[in-house]
């Protein structure tokens, strides 16, 4: 079955819209959780991606509370990384809520660093972001919000996080991002294998069927998007009806057992 | 009813006490083993490699006290490397498990061409105990989350087994007595998994009532 995931960009208490990797700021979460009832909008989601997206100084502890509040209105999985530097900072996004960590910037300045978060936290819980420009020739890897080239040829850098712990490998094309031009295929075909870890392709989605596209193809496990704009509210239900028309499989759920399931065991308590 | 997470220190155990307060459950998140012994259900919930959690099942003591409740009748669920410490041993370190159920635990196979990923990262059916003790409630092939790269793929004796597949058939969760485990993550798994756990916590007290 193969995945949908939002994507949320927090920058100290607003969440962003993307383009090029420039942001734009929408809304603090107030105005996410008046357009996005999340606990109906997740019903349409595999997973939730929060990421911290602060150029310069962060706020670290705003945003794990940001995570929280998104993880507790929920339960589905939640990712949550940007400017991971430690075993502590890992530490504090998973006890406010994240079931697993996004890893970017780290695999090039510490990679020591991200084998001792997968040692610690296991390889399921690291999904290694991977921000990719269009080259003359094939793709260029970048880390620090697509400032800073990684120096060496794509194959390589996925060869070289999966060496580090990654479980997971999240592809963002900086080229698509924000655009609503449609997913980057390219960034996988030019993959030489097929990689063991699930692939996650993110950065252009503006519409369901680009979200179809990319998950009928065949290295594609999940698709991601961060338009804040497109998908407001039911639409990710749409999608996955979208999504089973055209034969991928994905997981329904029934949307009844939740509001069954309130309180019953309220009296026993 | 008395709920008791035991936090190793690794576990989101975050969203596991959201699915069990939605559910009114009484609960404790707690680090000290010795609040077992006030538990009607222990809930060892689990992210994390398995050497540094059984070290850290070993450094708190909590091996004691997780076999002495489990004596007690009292029912135990373990949640994905929750449920594999249950069992002896695993491919992915050299420290003991708790060893309460035989069996070894040992890594998913990658088949990439298959669409096998691992770790297996997904969404996926459950077969083989349709709308029976802990799906009850549920359909023939409900969809919980799993996020796994080992697991069990034999499990001995008679009792509730579920499947799932990749690249080859693996335990997804079982109850053999007091001691259930789910492979998956109930308390990620939509509504589908909080009625998964509300037929542990449901099934549990029957169970209490009747050796009390």
């Amino acid at each position: 079955m193969r995945r949908v995931i939002f994507t949320l960009l927090h920058d100290r208490g607003r969440f962003q819209l993307s383009r090029n990797f420039r942001l734009q700021a929408i809304g603090d979460m107030r105005w996410l959780l008046g357009n996005y009832a999340l606990p109906q909008v997740s019903r349409g989601l595999d997973e939730l991606l929060v990421l911290d997206v602060t150029r310069g100084a962060r706020d670290p502890m705003a945003f794990a509370a940001a995570v929280e509040r998104i993880a507790g209105e929920c339960f589905i999985p939640v990712t949550a990384g940007g400017g991971i530097a430690s075993l502590d900072d890992a530490r504090t996004l998973l006890r406010h809520g994240a079931d697993k960590l996004l890893v970017n910037g780290a695999f090039h300045t510490d990679p020591t660093l991200c084998r001792s978060l997968a040692d610690t936290f296991g390889r399921q819980c690291i999904v290694a972001g991977i921000d990719v420009r269009r080259a003359a020739s094939g793709y260029d890897v970048l880390t620090a919000h697509g400032t800073t080239p990684v120096g060496v040829p794509l194959d390589d850098w996925v060869a070289h996080v999966q060496a580090h712990g990654a479980g997971e490998l999240l592809f963002q094309s900086i080229d698509r991002d924000g655009t609503g031009m449609g997913l980057d295929l390219g960034i996988v075909d030019a993959l030489a294998a097929q990689p063991d870890a699930p692939v996650i392709l993110m950065g252009g989605v503006g519409q369901d069927a680009h979200i179809v596209e990319g998950l009928m193809h065949a290295r594609v496990s999940a698709v991601a998007t961060a338009n804040l704009l497109n998908f407001i509210g039911d639409a990710f239900l749409d999608t996955r009806t979208a999504l089973a028309a055209a034969g991928v499989s994905v997981a329904r759920w029934d949307d009844g057992e939740v509001v069954a399931l309130r309180d019953r065991f309220a009296e026993a308590a | 009813m008395h709920v008791v997470v035991l936090d190793l220190g690794t576990s989101n155990v975050r969203s596991l006490s959201a699915a069990l307060a939605f559910l009114g459950a009484r609960h404790s998140v707690v680090t000290d083993p010795a609040m077992i012994a006030t538990a009607t259900h222990v809930v060892l919930p689990g992210v994390g490699a398995w050497d540094a959690a059984v070290h850290a099942l070993d450094a708190s003591g909590a091996r004691a006290a997780l076999a002495a409740h489990v004596r007690r009748g009292r029912p135990l669920l373990g949640i994905c490397l929750g449920m594999q410490l249950l069992f002896e041993a695993s491919e992915e370190g050299t420290r003991p498990g708790l060893g309460l159920l035989p069996g070894r635990l040992r890594r998913l196979v990658a088949d990439a061409h298959a669409g096998h990923a691992v770790p297996h990262a997904r969404f996926a059916p459950v077969h083989g105990q349709a709308g029976r003790g802990l799906f009850e409630g549920l359909g023939d092939a409900p969809c919980f989350y799993f996020t796994h790269s080992y697991a069990l793929h034999a499990l001995e004796d008679e009792g509730e087994t579920a499947w799932c597949h990749h690249a080859a058939p693996f335990v997804a969760a079982f109850a053999r007595g007091p001691l259930c485990g789910a492979q998956f993550h109930p308390e990620k798994s939509q509504g589908t998994g909080l009625r998964f756990l509300a037929n542990f916590l449901a099934r549990g007290a029957a169970e209490v009532a009747c050796a009390a």
